[in-house]
């Protein structure tokens, strides 16, 4: 639909552009801001990247621990719907039916861990890598 | 207000706090503007008699009228006073007061060092002092825990009828209601843990709040030399002091070293209890730990809001936004005893 460049080669334009031009050419505070901007924009290519498989799995797991639903096919419902039925999950975590000593504790744990895992793998994806190292996955 | 308009307005009660016949500022200019504070700078020469003037550098605090704070800036000068006067290492007050420049302010000597977390975690010039570091720093926590509270009536105090720490629980858990924009399953995990495991302390003390690498003047040669940013400062549980200085987000890399990047647990803990006299709770210690946690990420889900609401668009608040999943995965690890 749209010529080339396309949504990563317009983002690594962008990036480039604050870390090779604007980060050298600044000081203090606003080179400060500018080593942020690029960060969000590497962020927002990570997110675009893995959108689709992050969605999936998440999907998935959800099936799995709460029963079959199916997907919306529109990606700002899937967010929504992803964002419905973990708020569900936060009332039954207050509720106290997951606490530690419940059945299905360990399950919900991994379950939990993966999400804040796909949520770092696009925020900050060095903090995953330095706990790996540490033997923490 | 202009720095001009403050140094004019200023200088006559410096003069006074100094004990001079007069006092020239010959520069000021600002060091940080926050929303709720400023920073100013002020290379002053003091008069005596008849003598050459004396060079000196004062730091002025200007706080928002009003306020939004717990206690006012002419507060917080109060209790640096009566920190300093058992011996926490606190910037000296030279004046305080809110006629002379229409709002709250209070004027402290400028102490020479370097507060950047980063730096202070990662340069080879502070290598040889961040091995006295963790004794510094619980030395200091001790003296802060020793602080008289009864005579500063103006210092937030845990309400009666429940424990402290269940206080505590409690406060953050009506911020993070209030303002989170998305679910989000590992805080309400650690919340259920940590409901689970509440102190049951009596012993209350002054606590700083905010103690941490990042808010203490570190100097090269001789290490800790000021307590800096007192506002979070109120009376509670003294251990909860010891987990906020070990909160993973201030060990900038050093994640094997959870004193702030410089020290280990032990080390921080050893120099606290011999300082102290009191013996910390290796359970009590996880519980504050958990809850800084969770405390620091229900705060950058707060400062994001005003990007968020479009109040303040600022791009530095934009990135501030994701963090919040660098506290969940962390307070998971805490929760299952993985890691330090």
């Amino acid at each position: 639909m749209h010529d080339r460049p396309n949504i990563p080669e317009l983002l690594d334009a962008v990036q480039r552009f604050l870390d090779e031009e604007v980060v050298p050419a600044t000081s203090g505070r606003k080179q400060f801001l500018a080593r942020v901007a690029a960060n969000c924009v590497r962020m927002v290519d990570r997110e675009l990247a893995m959108e689709r498989k992050q969605f999936e799995e998440a999907w998935h797991g959800m099936n799995r621990l709460f029963g079959s639903e199916s997907a919306p096919s529109d990606r700002i419902e899937r967010g929504m719907a992803v964002s419905g039925r973990l708020e569900l999950l936060c009332e039954r975590i207050q509720d106290g039916e997951f606490d530690e000593d419940s059945e299905h504790y360990d399950l919900i744990l991994a379950f939990v861990r993966e999400r804040v895992r796909e949520k770092l793998q696009v925020s900050n994806p060095k903090l995953l890598e330095a706990d790996a190292k540490r033997g923490i996955e | 207000m202009t720095g001009n308009e403050i140094a004019e307005r200023l200088a006559p009660r410096l003069a006074e706090a100094c004990g001079a016949t007069g006092v020239t500022v010959d520069d000021i200019r600002t060091m940080t503007g926050g929303a709720a504070r400023e920073a100013w700078r002020l290379d002053c020469s003091i008069h005596g008699d008849g003598a050459e003037p004396v060079r000196r550098t004062f730091v002025a605090l200007l706080f928002r009228p009003g306020g939004q704070g717990r206690f006012s800036g002419v507060d917080e000068a109060v209790l640096l006073q009566a920190a300093a006067d058992v011996g926490v290492p606190v910037p000296r007050v030279a004046c305080a007061g809110e006629e002379e420049l229409g709002r709250p302010y209070y004027v402290m000597e400028y102490v020479e060092g370097e507060t950047i977390g980063r730096r202070l975690v990662r340069d080879e010039r502070f290598a040889r002092i961040r091995a006295a570091l963790p004794e510094q720093l619980g030395n200091a926590l001790a003296a802060i825990h020793r602080v008289p509270i009864d005579a500063l009536g103006f210092l937030p105090r845990p309400p009666e009828g429940k424990p402290v720490a269940r206080a505590a629980i409690d406060e953050v858990v009506e911020i993070y209601r209030a303002i989170a924009m998305d679910p989000h399953p590992a805080f309400e995990l650690a919340i259920r843990w940590l409901l689970r495991r509440v102190p049951e302390t009596t012993d209350t003390t002054l606590v700083h709040g905010d103690f941490r690498i990042g808010n203490v003047m570190v100097h090269e040669q001789d290490g800790l030399r000021a307590v800096l940013d007192w506002e979070l400062a109120h009376v509670g549980d003294p251990i909860q002091d010891l987990g906020w200085a070990c909160v993973r987000s201030w060990r900038f890399g050093r994640d094997d070293l959870a004193c702030g990047g410089v020290g280990r647990r032990e080390d921080l803990v050893a120099a606290y209890e011999k300082a102290s006299g009191r013996t910390v709770d290796p359970e009590a210690l996880r519980f504050w730990e958990v809850f800084g946690n969770l405390h620091w990420g229900v705060i950058t889900l707060m400062q994001v809001r005003p990007f968020l609401d479009k109040t303040y668009r600022s791009i530095e608040l934009a990135g501030i936004g994701r963090r919040a999943a660098e506290t969940e995965w962390e307070l998971l690890n805490l929760i299952e005893g993985k890691g330090v």
